[in-house]
């Protein structure tokens, strides 16, 4: 074109008109152009626009159930998830032929009532009501194929959980709308970047991975519950607590709830005692006297406690129930469970120090984990000293069987403070916060201690041939009425194994086991408790990955005598 | 002159405009068939949990214990059955008429 016009105005001053006219004509061309080529590319991009709106849609319906990630235990396994089940509904104004409706659904759901559907259909003025809820997707792909007109589906999100009552109080319980009440439940919604409501495609989220072993937590749960049944106990509780991290293995407290029927699990007989329960525990606590005697080096091993005669200050008399009536080493005290020599122990120490190390061995304070806060410890308001000498056998302390449980794995695994965490710890973690509680020496004495009662005192019926136990027993009598009971007995037994270097911590309770049918003896920890212990670890140990050796290798001499 | 660019510009955007529809035709069509898939995803990752639920359900340890006793005749592991590999060959050597060199006999006939 820009030829052209430079041929015209060559022409000269005839050709002046005809220049103008032609230059009018260009500037309407590219006016033209520019229209079309604006118009053509708005169609090309309207084209392209609308692409990702449909499949959108699809997903977005998704993100508006409620949805909570899925629980696994240590190993992978599934302990709680969310399905979608859907809920057939009606609308009747849309129904034409009632009967044939009515037929095809009982035909589907036997346990529809003929009648109360009948009439649902025949309200034609409605246009909602439901007729089952909870569909599994077969049926729902069922009454779909039916093609009935009139009936419509709404999705609904339920938690189901696989092991069903198995780690009921771990878990906890969710409430209709799918919001975690109680256990792990309650802390997934409580922390963020676990429970992401709406931004995240349910099958996308990542699982909350929980310390327990599914393996371990079944076999504690069946032998608590086969020993409720044996002692006709009224209760019975159990941890698993690995000593080095503070993971929990497997906790149970009987009797539990199904977690699928949240009522039950508001009953109070089925709370959970092991974080929401404090117990007078009794002789257990020894383990802790002995171990603030020998850290603070009031005693040694070898150290003689005269137990022969009853301590008697003021109204309050201390006595021994598996009397020896004559001098003991400090050794011979833990293994006879005297309470005489713990109470003269505790005296020497003082009562600050008591105080300052149930403190330190985060006794007092509530305990905060994963699956809510403790209950709280109950002291004395004015500490004495006979307080501390009660307190020195575990009577006039009460506290949660789980505060108990870390406390005394603090003293074995070597010295550290131990954090309990129902969630799985990662490698790095378990190495960061170790604080030291006690000496390795004295941690190692305590083994040693605990050992030798399996071996020759209250703990015999926990050994297990190939795992060196050690523990303590102990058999509180219960408060009823204001006094202590001496028929009603709460008897626990903690454990550890292998001895020389724990692994893995036990904590048995059981709440008024009877004798055994055919048995008269009194039914003590050591006729009860102390048996449990041996059958769990008997199993649970092959499946921690525990290497069972026969020979006992630890520092501790078998064969002191005491030196008198 | 004029005629033929006018000719030129209209067969131009008479097939811009028919580009344009083709495409976004061709655009509808993928998209229908792109959420038809999502839809096949999302019901099937619905049924992958489901299935997974049912198998946890159906491998919990309470009801593999029983079939496992009852079916198979196993029990509970033993400690004495778990030792280490030098325990293990031992053990083996222990056992009456085990061979620790299988195949050596073979070889010298």
């Amino acid at each position: 074109m820009t030829t052209q016009a430079a041929a015209t105005a060559g022409k000269g001053t005839a050709g002046a008109h005809n220049r103008q006219s032609h230059r009018r004509l260009v500037l309407s061309l590219i006016g033209f152009l520019l229209v079309y080529a604006t118009i053509a590319f708005r169609l090309l991009g309207l084209g392209f626009e609308d692409a990702p709106r449909l499949s959108k849609i699809v997903v977005e319906e998704q993100r508006q159930l409620k949805s909570r990630p899925d629980i696994v235990d240590r190993h992978g396994t599934l302990l709680a998830a969310d399905v979608m089940t859907a809920s057939l509904f009606a609308n009747p104004s849309k129904i034409n032929d009632v009967d044939e409706v009515s037929e095809n659904l009982l035909a589907e759901f036997p346990d529809l009532k003929f009648e109360t559907l009948q009439n649902r259909l025949r309200q034609s003025k409605k246009q909602f009501v439901w007729i089952k809820r909870g569909l599994s997707p077969r049926q729902q792909e069922r009454v779909h194929d039916l093609g009935l007109p009139g009936l419509g589906f709404v999705p609904e999100l339920s938690r189901v959980y696989p092991a069903n009552q198995t780690a009921a109080h771990l878990l906890g319980i969710v409430d209709v709308d799918n919001r975690g009440l109680s256990g792990i439940e309650a802390y997934i919604e409580n922390v963020s970047g676990l429970y992401l409501p709406r931004s995240v495609n349910r099958h996308d989220k990542p699982a909350v991975q929980m310390s327990i072993d599914l393996g371990a937590q079944h076999a504690l749960r069946q032998e608590l519950s086969s020993a409720m049944h044996r002692y006709r106990s009224k209760a019975a509780v159990g941890i698993v607590l690995d000593v080095n991290s503070g993971e929990i293995l497997a906790m149970s407290s009987l009797p539990d709830f199904d977690p699928h029927q949240r009522s039950q699990a508001l009953e109070t007989e089925r709370y959970d005692r092991v974080s929401k329960g404090t117990f007078e525990l009794g002789s257990v606590m020894k383990v802790i006297t002995v171990a603030i005697a020998l850290e603070l080096g009031t005693a040694t091993l070898d150290k003689i406690y005269d137990v022969s005669e009853p301590i008697r200050k003021g109204r309050h008399q201390i006595d021994d129930y598996h009397g020896q009536k004559r001098p003991l080493t400090l050794q011979e005290v833990f293994i006879h469970s005297s309470n005489i020599g713990t109470a003269k122990m505790a005296l020497e120490f003082g009562k600050e120090w008591h105080l300052s190390f149930l403190r330190k061995l985060n006794m007092v304070e509530p305990l905060k984990t994963e699956i809510g806060v403790s209950k709280r410890t109950e002291l004395p308001k004015h500490w004495t000293d006979v307080h501390s000498m009660t307190i020195s056998y575990g009577h006039g302390i009460s506290t949660t069987p789980l505060q108990f449980a870390t406390a005394v794995a603090a003293l074995v695994n070597g010295g550290f403070a131990v954090h309990p965490t129902f969630l799985k710890a990662s490698k790095e973690g378990r190495q960061t916060h170790r604080k030291r509680i006690i000496s390795a020496e004295t941690s190692d004495q305590i083994r040693g201690l605990m050992r030798q009662n399996v071996v020759a005192g209250t703990g015999k019926s926990a050994e297990v041939d190939g795992y060196r136990v050690g523990g303590k027993t102990g058999s509180a009598e219960k408060v009823i009425g204001g006094k202590y009971d001496t028929n009603a007995l709460l008897t626990s037994f903690v454990g550890i194994f292998p001895a020389d270097n724990p692994a893995y911590l036990t904590f048995i309770m059981l709440d008024e086991p009877q004798a055994e049918a055919n048995k008269k003896t009194r039914p003590t920890a050591g006729k009860n408790a102390t048996i449990v212990t041996a059958r769990l670890i008997n199993r649970i140990g092959p499946m921690l990955g525990v290497v069972p050796a026969k020979e006992f290798t630890t520092s501790f001499d078998e064969n002191r005598r005491p030196p008198y | 002159m004029i005629r033929i660019v006018n000719a030129i510009t209209f067969v131009i955007a008479g097939a811009l405009a028919f580009l344009a529809f083709e495409l976004s035709f061709e655009t509808q069509q993928l998209e229908q068939q792109a959420s038809h898939l999502s839809k096949e995803i999302e019901r099937e990752k619905e049924a992958i949990s489901i299935l997974r639920a049912e198998w946890s359900y159906l491998s919990r340890p309470a009801r593999l214990e029983v079939l496992a006793s009852e079916l198979l005749q196993m029990s509970p592991a033993d400690l004495r059955q778990i030792m280490n590999e030098k325990q293990f060959a031992a053990y083996l050597e222990s056992l009456p008429g085990f061979d620790s060199e299988p195949g050596a006999e073979a070889r010298t006939e």
